[in-house]
């Protein structure tokens, strides 16, 4: 073995870069917070982070796409609750005009009443909400329910509009106006002008059989709102659902990709220790040549 | 009998020889920082001796030789290792920017890109009557195309960049075989008489080690002292003739440049005989690596552009036109080829500025029918989506899976390089420490010996004044 300076110079250069490296990717550490700066630092990894945060962004659009059901399902709720109201007050309405001892007169005006009150109805079934009809299906843009001819007729057809809450997961956001309103077993506007018709004529008996049809149509109201209540308590689930899987995916993706602090502040004094070792001894081999001690 | 005379004689021998040890030090010390110096000792030999009758009698020492003191085989297993280093570095330096251009620790990168796009037609699916909604389809297919695009121009300018070094290196190579026949010359010149010319060797050597980091060479040494260098498997360098390298552009791959070599009278393509060194870096980058990476944007880029279409070209838009494509068709060159089709990608100029041309509708008339909205969105994540072994079906999925896929192997390459660089600095440097121990001046040594040397020195001048005194006694005998 001989040792001489070209070897001390060459090797302590070597360590100082080599130190300088570690010391650099320890700083690159602790002032990103990141484990993973480029994606060779660890392919793998990388691609696995990108994985989880292209599902993280799915499951953001979800429930995006969840609150944009909601907004037109809890439209259509309201709706229903202000015709059901609506109803209720044809009710009472019609029950008056139905006793023998009422003048026709006087039922002339509750009859007056039941066609404003249906033609509420209808204004409420033209509902639209963000330039949309709720209850055309997916003539999203033609006024459902018009009158021709003394008859209210429907515009729209019976089909459905989904939107995306999960993997393969879809909701169903309308009710089409066929089945609501003119639905075949319980056609709100036929059963109102038939008591409007009724009342003018001053048929008691005919009013009586009319308010029971009204009570068909009721439930079949009632029913329609429970199945936007089904679909409602439907996106509450998901969300939760949704929003853990969130939680979850953001905790993988920190443990992939995120630095532990602590861990990389302390090797970042380890290295700048080091490096500063190697710089000192560095300093003290010009010191040592059998010149500096000949006379 | 010994004459006073020749213990003059031999007396001012062994100064000269001492002043020539001196001067070797001296040039030893001088050379204490020159990287390829090996260290040299001079040896010293008893003259021939007088013969006297029956005796013999020494007359003193003589130079015999110069050396330099060099292992031939680390020398050989350094620039061996030099060019595995050459190789290793020239794709380290590469993948620096090539691993850039797949950089997805911001939200910029081709995959987030790419789920804003879909996550924009879940929006439009939301509400696909809605302006703001559609404006955003196309503003994020604009993105997403724009995305791909660069990313493949960046590839294409590294390897226009790989191929342009290239062209450089061969003139730096050319010149260094020009040197090293130069010295070929003037060491057999010079080691006519049996001298050993070190230091021209050291040169020769320090050249043999730069050239075989740009390339890798085969050298073997004749009984002349000459070394014949090689080239993928070719004679570079022969005596003190050199056969240039030489480029060629190849029309079969984008004009980029073949390596020739220009023995006598006929060129010899060596591109992919090459093996070591940066050359051999350079056009693996260029002509195996980067390919490669484009080939894998081409066949995502089509798979995109392909898929989209056939969804929106069956839906109808909100004037009830239908059949239209959303991208721009890519038609690929042969079955299983889409080469082309990632500088392709663009959003079809008829619908690119008018947003009520999206069909987000299934059906004529239907403009609250999101159907297809759904279906293009559902594309994210759906399988059979990518042409990846290129036989001209759908066979992969999803595209993230697949992206992931090219950012993997990209990383992964990358990782391999910077390792492979790193692993050959410390082999490097391991190396040259051993040939620092048997050849570097070490100042120590060379100190002890001026000591030695110098002691001896004085007790010869000595000696000679001995001889000189005796003579005058001799002169003064007759007085």
């Amino acid at each position: 073995m001989r040792a001489n300076e070209s070897i001390w110079y060459r090797d302590s250069l070597f360590y100082i870069n080599l130190t300088k490296l570690r010391y650099d990717e320890a700083i690159k550490q602790t002032t990103s917070g990141k484990k993973i700066n480029k994606i060779s630092d660890d392919p793998s990894g990388a691609a696995f982070a990108l994985g989880l945060k292209d599902r993280r962004g799915q499951i953001e659009q979800f429930l995006r796409n969840l609150d944009a059901a909601r907004i037109y399902l809890a439209n259509a709720e309201d709706v229903l609750n202000k015709v059901q109201t609506v109803l209720n007050k044809a009710i009472t309405d019609a029950s008056q005009g139905a006793t023998d001892t009422m003048g026709l007169e006087q039922k002339r005006i509750i009859a007056n009443d039941i066609d404003q009150l249906r033609n509420q109805i209808m204004d409420l079934a033209n509902t639209r909400v963000m330039n949309r009809y709720l209850f055309s299906g997916t003539l999203t843009d033609t006024k459902p329910f018009t009158e021709v001819g003394g008859a209210i007729v429907y515009n729209g057809n019976s089909n459905n509009i989904d939107i995306q809450i999960g993997y393969s997961i879809r909701v169903t956001t309308n009710l089409s106006g066929n089945q609501v309103f003119t639905n075949p077993t319980a056609n709100v506007f036929e059963v109102l002008a038939n008591i409007r018709d009724h009342l003018n004529a001053g048929d008691s008996s005919a009013v009586a059989s009319d308010i029971e049809d009204l009570g068909a149509v009721v439930d079949n109201i009632a029913y329609q709102r429970s199945i936007i209540g089904n679909r409602m308590s439907e996106l509450d689930i998901m969300k939760n659902n949704l929003k853990e899987f969130s939680t979850n995916l953001q905790e993988k993706i920190s443990s992939i990709e995120d630095a532990d602090m602590a861990e990389a502040i302390s090797n970042l004094t380890k290295e700048e220790t080091a490096l500063r070792v190697t710089l000192q001894s560095v300093s003290r081999i010009q010191r040592l040549t059998l010149f500096d001690y000949l006379g | 009998m010994v004459d006073l005379f020749s213990s003059l004689e031999l007396a001012k021998k062994s100064l000269l020889t001492h002043q020539f040890v001196f001067h070797v030090i001296g040039h030893n010390i001088a050379n204490v920082n020159t990287p390829e110096y090996s260290r040299q000792r001079v040896e010293l030999g008893v003259v021939r001796p007088l013969k006297l009758g029956f005796r013999s009698v020494g007359v003193g020492v003589d130079v015999i030789k110069v050396h330099g003191i060099r292992d031939k085989y680390l020398e050989y297993q350094i620039q061996k290792e030099l060019q595995t280093k050459g190789k290793a570095s020239s794709l380290g330096g590469a993948f620096k920017i090539i691993e850039a251009v797949f950089q997805e620790q911001t939200d910029t990168g081709i995959s987030k890109i790419m789920e804003n796009f879909f996550n924009s037609w879940n929006d439009l699916a939301n509400n696909p009557t809605g302006m703001p909604e559609r404006t955003t389809v196309l503003n994020n297919a604009k993105v997403l195309a724009d995305k791909i695009r660069e990313s493949y121009r960046r590839l294409r300018e590294q390897q226009a960049v790989q191929n342009n070094d290239v062209a450089l290196m061969i003139e730096d190579i050319n010149e260094l075989g020009d040197e090293i026949a130069t010295l070929n010359q003037q060491i057999t010149e010079g080691e006519v008489g049996g001298a050993e010319m070190n230091d021209l060797r050291d040169r020769r050597n320090k050249l043999l080690q730069d050239l075989g980091e740009k390339v890798g060479i085969n050298v073997y040494e004749n009984e002349m002292g000459q070394v014949t260098v090689e080239i993928g498997g070719r004679p570079f360098v022969v005596g003190n003739q050199t056969n240039h390298l030489q480029v060629q552009k190849d029309a079969s791959n984008y004009n980029y440049y073949d390596v020739y070599i220009n023995e006598a009278d006929h060129l010899v393509d060596i591109t992919y005989q090459i093996n070591g060194g940066e050359l051999n870096g350079l056009i693996e980058m260029r002509d195996t690596y980067i390919p490669e990476y484009i080939k894998r944007l081409d066949n995502l880029a089509y798979g995109l552009i392909t898929n989209v279409n056939n969804l929106h070209s069956t839906g109808f838009d909100l004037n009830g036109n239908t059949g239209v494509n959303f991208f721009t068709p890519f038609t690929p060159v042969a079955p299983g080829d889409y080469t082309g089709a990632a500088a392709h990608i663009e959003v079809n100029p008829t619908i690119a500025d008018d947003p009520e041309a999206i069909a987000a509708s299934s059906a004529l008339g239907e403009v609250g029918n999101n159907e297809i909205a759904l279906a293009i969105a559902d594309l994210e994540r759906a399988y059979d989506t990518v042409d990846s072994d290129n036989d001209g079906t759908f066979d992969y999925g999803t595209f993230h899976d697949y992206y992931h896929q090219l950012v993997t192997l990209v990383g992964a390459q990358a990782k391999d390089a910077y390792t492979r660089e790193a692993a050959q600095e410390e082999i490097l440097l391991s190396l040259k420490d051993r040939r620092s121990e048997v050849s570097s001046v070490s100042l120590d040594e060379e100190s002890a010996t001026l000591i030695q040397f110098e002691k001896a020195y004085q007790v010869m001048a000595r000696f000679m004044g001995v001889v000189d005194k005796m003579a005058d006694i001799m002169v003064n005998l007759g007085r």
